[in-house]
């Protein structure tokens, strides 16, 4: 491969050979995409269990649908795009989740600051994780994984102003749950 | 979905706390300063803001607030190592699943290839009566197509093959020669086809569909 291929190009490339049928190509493709899409599905599900299934099936859904993808637009918008939906999905077929619970604490005492950050912590997380799924994706997006607003529209198939409105919703509550913590 | 988490420590914890005002007194909208904080530009203050209290007590608060969330954002997840192995395996199980034709036997399963299964046919059709241009063509059944762009790498150009457990479709285009009638050009090639795939590879259940994509006319001699 010629290095002065960009990102996307060296991408262009390797889905053409992994549609010709190299499977080292595909390979390539997962060891580029794999840590984005893995924060994404972490920071998605709140679970490192459930977001390890969510992308292994994300990839597999690529590569049966590779046929399908025609290059119009990126790849890795592509596949975010199946992370998401793959996530999204995840959440509608679980159980609520469990309250997140504090360890216990010394009866009586002030948590030292230890416990109180792991507990803002977890309630950072139960308020991520508490956002409808049309909020946390383009929050999760933007904030988590480091996509612009303009990036984040065109993985979850909508507008920029609708993502901004949506982050802002999402930003809104985030703010309300930590007012009692910070 | 409940999703209460933790209790704040900090008197919270009968009443939550009031709701965040829309805007600040000074017409400020909160959602442009919670923006800017998350956006990093805490420090890029417009010229309002640089003389507005409302607004610099706001962004400092909402910065204290928003700090987690920071801190939480620049955690780096690494996926776990064996990640790409279990995907690669599972891929290259599918690799195989869509373009091997499998002949179960008593002492074992038969395995033939896509390619291999692609060569017979051509070469079958190549020898009829009437045939001028053998070439290949995906099929349109979802199957096909899927191990048509699978095995593009593997197989003879000059047929497409899909495969499904024991069915095999195989689609092929044609050039006939101007002499012949196509329907019989057609019923050849069908009947070679499968004579020869049922006597090589000992496979029964398959389709062969023929598309005529030209009549090739002899040069003026």
């Amino acid at each position: 491969m010629a290095p002065a291929m960009d990102d996307a190009a060296l991408d262009d490339y390797l889905v053409r050979r992994a549609r010709d049928g190299y499977l080292d190509a595909f390979e390539e493709l997962v060891r580029h995409h794999q840590g984005r899409a893995y924060t994404i599905a972490v920071r998605m599900l709140g679970d490192a269990h459930e977001a390890e299934d969510a992308v292994q099936d994300a990839f597999v859904d690529a590569w049966r649908g590779l046929h399908r993808f025609h290059g119009d637009a990126a790849f890795g918008t592509w596949l975010y795009r199946i992370v998401v939906n793959r996530c999204l999905a995840t959440r509608r077929r679980r159980r609520p989740v469990p309250v997140l619970t504090l360890p216990e604490q010394p009866g009586g005492e002030r948590p030292d600051e230890q416990i109180e950050a792991k507990a803002r912590d977890e309630a950072l997380h139960a308020a991520i994780q508490g956002l409808p799924g049309e909020q946390r994706a383009p929050l999760v997006l933007v904030t988590f994984s480091g996509f612009s607003y303009e990036e984040a529209a065109e993985i979850l198939g909508t507008t920029v102003s609708t993502v901004r409105g949506r982050i802002a919703r999402a930003r809104k509550a985030l703010l309300q749950r930590m007012r009692g913590w910070a | 979905v409940t999703h209460s988490g933790p209790t704040p420590p900090n008197g919270h914890r009968d009443q939550p706390p009031a709701e965040l005002p829309e805007r600040l007194p000074c017409g400020t909208a909160l959602d442009d300063l919670t923006e800017q904080i998350a956006d990093g530009h805490a420090s890029q203050l417009t010229e309002h803001q640089g003389s507005c209290t409302h607004c610099q007590a706001a962004l400092l608060e909402i910065e204290r607030l928003w700090a987690p969330v920071a801190e939480l954002a620049g955690v780096r997840l690494l996926p776990p190592p064996h990640l790409m192995n279990k995907i690669m395996s599972l891929v290259r199980e599918l690799a195989l699943e869509v373009w091997h034709v499998v002949l179960p036997g008593d002492r074992g399963h038969t395995r033939i290839a896509a390619r291999v299964l692609a060569a017979i046919a051509r070469r079958a059709a190549a020898r009829a009566r009437g045939v001028r241009v053998v070439l290949g063509r995906s099929s349109q059944a979802r199957v096909a197509v899927a191990a048509d762009e699978a095995t593009r790498a593997h197989r003879q150009p000059g047929s497409a093959v899909g495969i499904a457990g024991q069915h095999v479709v195989v689609d092929l285009a044609v050039v006939t020669t101007y002499d012949l009638p196509i329907p019989r050009v057609a019923d050849d090639v069908r009947n070679r086809v499968l004579a020869d795939l049922r006597r090589l590879a000992g496979v029964r259940d398959v389709a062969v569909n023929i598309t005529v994509d030209d009549v090739s006319v002899p040069p003026e001699s």
